[in-house]
Formats: structure tokens, C-alpha cells, sequence
């Protein structure tokens, strides 16, 4: 029984939430099958800000370890738990004074002056470490590098202006190169990833895959 | 040979800042070609009415903003110029906060928060509350984030479904975002869809492009520089992209330099 229920509740849960997209039934006078699917997607929204309170929990678990063990960059932690703390009294304060325009312009302005500012800097950082890659490891070895590194190359000065000043012809390239082969290869992707994840589904809800239900 | 091979990262570093730094504090201009998707999606917006409503849903947090942010700061203030009512869902946490930027020069223009645009803040569980929100709007995210209730919110009234919103432009950092939307919602409630991508995802979000499935795509930064161009109103987008110009040479420069040092070293070796 460990095994049969929870199968019977994911082949129950899987139907509804499929069926729906094609049909709706009435289920007694309150319910359809739509509004039983809309309301197992409320579950899943109630159940995933569940599991981002339950990981703010965790990382209070493992960084207070470390503080205690003193274990390496164990200062980083603590400035972990300072800021989660300070955030989530912060947001709490917030949601129970809407109209605290205080409260409200103090957060907006911790989150743009270092929220913000920190994601940009770790987005400029790609540039410098692709420039650097780009020396070290883009090799012209063989015809397959060669077709990469000339692809590249076009997109690259397809896409900044530069390109169109160097040649007219590069913003050209660069959109056949999207429309047709970049479009053929993923269309291939996606169809194929499609069909295996339905498949998988499919197995799923029949019991076959159990792997989702962990160990005997 | 092998200096030019594996140069130190510190000289590639320093020359990459530097050519990225001059164009930011002295522009260089160069000339800008305006693409037909972003064109596109400038006529779109452009044929919008005063008192439409359209629906933001921002998918993208501080690490994927240089690239996607400067897109909806001017989609925005061409809708707010238009008078085109905005109401803007995040599916990232740190969402809300993106968009309360985004709102803040408005509110203090003298717009008013709930009829001119309203911040309906994060919805936590990825593409089942894409599919929720988008099939029941009000139902779903309840309250905005600041507390109101939806019901009380005016620009909301008679909204039911995406289907009630001329259109909905969909800005895409990662996933959860355009292929969950047309998946979900497009596909079921055939709704007009727009996207600005970040560049990086431009060529999977492409074939949904070309399909019809998204009415229109804007491309990462450099589409944000060509709507700042259409609407003419050259801003932030239009001064990086001599910054990304250069950017781009100077790695296909270490490209190059890399390429010929490797070559050179295999013909000595070969005598």
C-alpha cells in the first residue's frame, strides 16, 4: 500500500490536471474538471512558497554551522544570516505598513544599491572571463572548430553595431543564421525533448517509472 | 609563441575594461541599424489606445538585468506616454523590487498606482503559476504587493484571464518565462504574445518566434537601444552599445591573436 497510493494519487493528479486542457466535466454541483485542475495548481503555488521558506530554513541550518565550527570563510555566513534576517524582518515590516512610504523607500534602495549593483557586476564579470577563455581555448584544431568559431564570429559582429560598419553584410548573416539553422536545430531539440518528456510522463502515471517514490 | 597563447589574464582584463570604460564616459556613436523584429515591436505598442491595458510579466532578476532591464524601462515609458495601463507579475523572487523601479519615476511624475499601473508582486510555483495566473488572474495573485486587494485595484476591473489584456509582454532572464507562457497560456487562450529576450536566450526563444506563437521579439540590450532610437529617446541602451561594440572586438582580437600564436607554434614544430 506504501506504493499503490501514492501511484493512484499521481495517476489521479496527472488525468485531472491532462484531461483538462481538453475537456470539461462537471464533478457534482460545485466542481468541474477544470476548476479541480485550477485548484491542484493553487496547491502547487501554496506548496512551492512552502519550500522557499523550508530553503531559508536550511541555509539557517548549515551557516550556523559553519559559524559554530569556525569552519573556512565562515565570516561569509555570517553575513548570509545578517542579510537574510534584516531582509525578511524588512519584508515583513513592509507587507504590515503599506503605506509606510519610509519603510518602502529604505528597502527599494538596499535592493538597488546592493542587490542591483551586485548582479551587474557578476554579469559584466562573463565578459572578462569569456575574453580570457576566448585566448586559451578557442583553437582552430579542426573543420568542426573551424565552422564553430566562423559561426561565432558572425553572430558576434552580427549583433554589435560594429559589425555593420566592419560589413554590411554581418547583421544579414547573423538573422539567416537564427532563422535557419539555429531555428531547424532547436525546433529538433525541442520536438525530441517533448516526446521523451511525455513519454516519461506517460510512465509516470502508469507506475512504470518509481523512481520519484525513492527506495523500497 | 606560448606568451600569446595563454597571455596573462590580467593584461586581457585590463584591456577589456579599458576599451568597455572610454565609450561609456565619451560615446563613441556608432551608428545603430534598427532590426525588423524590434521595429515590429515598436508598431505594436505604438498602435496601443489610451486606456488599454497590458500585462508585464517579469521574468528576470539583478544578475540578468543589464541585458533585459533597459528593455522594459522603455517599453514602459513608451506605454506611459501612450497612457496604456500596465500591470506587471514577476515569477522571480526578487521580482518585485525590479518592478517598483520600474513604476517609481512614474509615481513621482504624478501617476497614479493602481489605475495607471499596479504591482501585482512574485508568484511562487513556476509554470503551474504561469498557467494559474494566466487563466485566473484575480484568483491567483489575490493581493498586490502592497496588500490591496485586487478586487479594489480600478485598472483591474473586469479583468478575468490574459485574454482581457490587449497584449502581454513577457521579459525573459531565465526560466520560467516565454516557453512556459506560450506553453501554458499562448497555446490555450491564444493570446497576443511579445517577448524581450535576453541575447543569450534569443536563439531558443526564436523558433517561437517564427512560428507566430510570439507576435514579436525584442533582443537583449541592443534591442532596448533600437527601441530607445524608434521612440527617440536615446538613453542608457543606446550609450552601452558602443561599450558592447568594443567589448565584442576585443575578444575577437584575443581570438585571433590566440589562433595565429597556436599556428605559428605548429609550423616550428613541424621544422
Amino acid at each position: 500500500m506504501r506504493r499503490e497510493i501514492p501511484i493512484a494519487i499521481t495517476l489521479i493528479v496527472g488525468l485531472t490536471m491532462l484531461l483538462s486542457n481538453f475537456v470539461d466535466v462537471p464533478l457534482g454541483s460545485e466542481y468541474s474538471l477544470k476548476s479541480l485542475a485550477s485548484e491542484l495548481g493553487g496547491w502547487v503555488i501554496i506548496i512551492s512558497a512552502f519550500a522557499v521558506g523550508l530553503a531559508s530554513v536550511n541555509l539557517v541550518r548549515i551557516h550556523s554551522n559553519h559559524i559554530r565550527r569556525r569552519s573556512s570563510n565562515w565570516i561569509y555566513s555570517v553575513l548570509l544570516l545578517v542579510f537574510l534576517v534584516g531582509w525578511t524582518v524588512m519584508g515583513i515590516l513592509e507587507f504590515h505598513n503599506p503605506e509606510s512610504e519610509a519603510l518602502r523607500t529604505f528597502s527599494q534602495n538596499m535592493f538597488n544599491s546592493i542587490l542591483s549593483s551586485l548582479g551587474a557586476a557578476m554579469f559584466a564579470l562573463v565578459a572578462l572571463y569569456l575574453a580570457s577563455a576566448a585566448n586559451r581555448a578557442f583553437r582552430v584544431r579542426n573543420l568542426d572548430a573551424a565552422i564553430l568559431l566562423g559561426a561565432t564570429l558572425i553572430m558576434m559582429l552580427g549583433r554589435a553595431p560594429v559589425g555593420a560598419l566592419i560589413w554590411d553584410k554581418f547583421p544579414v548573416m547573423a538573422d539567416w543564421m537564427l532563422s535557419v539553422p539555429n531555428n531547424v536545430g532547436q525546433r529538433a531539440i525541442m520536438i525530441g525533448a517533448a516526446i521523451g518528456a511525455f513519454a516519461t510522463s506517460l510512465r509516470i502515471l502508469l507506475g512504470i517509472e518509481r523512481g520519484h517514490l525513492g527506495s523500497e | 609563441m606560448s606568451f600569446l597563447q595563454n597571455m596573462d589574464r590580467r593584461i586581457i582584463y585590463i584591456f577589456m575594461l579599458l576599451l568597455v570604460s572610454i565609450p561609456l564616459i565619451k560615446p563613441l556613436g556608432i551608428p545603430i541599424e534598427i532590426n525588423y523584429m524590434t521595429q515590429e515591436v515598436y508598431d505594436m505598442m505604438d498602435s496601443l489606445q489610451p486606456g488599454d491595458r497590458v500585462l508585464f510579466s517579469i521574468n528576470y532578476d539583478p544578475t540578468s538585468a543589464p541585458d533585459i532591464h533597459p528593455q522594459a524601462v522603455i517599453v514602459l515609458r513608451h506605454l506611459m506616454q501612450k497612457g496604456v495601463k500596465v500591470a506587471m507579475v514577476t515569477f522571480s523572487a526578487s521580482g518585485p523590487n525590479i518592478v517598483e523601479q520600474l513604476i517609481l519615476p512614474y509615481e513621482q511624475e504624478g501617476k497614479v498606482y493602481g489605475e495607471d499601473f499596479v504591482n501585482l508582486g512574485f508568484i511562487a510555483g513556476g509554470e503551474t503559476a504561469i498557467r494559474n495566473f494566466g487563466r485566473d488572474i484575480i484568483g491567483t495573485a489575490k493581493a498586490d504587493y502592497r496588500g490591496a486587494n485586487l478586487n479594489s485595484i480600478p485598472m483591474l476591473q473586469d479583468i478575468v484571464d490574459a485574454r482581457d489584456f490587449e497584449l502581454v509582454y513577457v521579459f525573459h532572464g531565465y526560466n520560467p518565462g516565454v516557453q512556459e507562457w506560450v506553453r501554458q497560456v499562448q497555446g490555450a487562450l491564444n493570446i497576443n504574445l511579445v517577448a524581450g529576450v535576453v541575447m543569450v536566450s534569443v536563439p531558443e526563444v526564436m523558433p517561437f518566434f517564427t512560428s507566430g506563437q510570439i507576435a514579436g521579439m525584442l533582443q537583449g540590450l541592443r534591442g532596448a537601444a533600437e527601441y530607445e532610437l524608434l521612440l527617440g529617446q536615446p538613453g542608457s541602451a543606446v550609450a552601452k552599445m558602443d561599450a558592447q561594440s568594443l567589448g565584442h572586438l576585443v575578444i575577437i582580437f584575443f581570438v585571433i591573436v590566440g589562433n595565429i600564436a597556436f599556428f605559428l607554434e605548429k609550423k616550428n614544430a613541424k621544422k
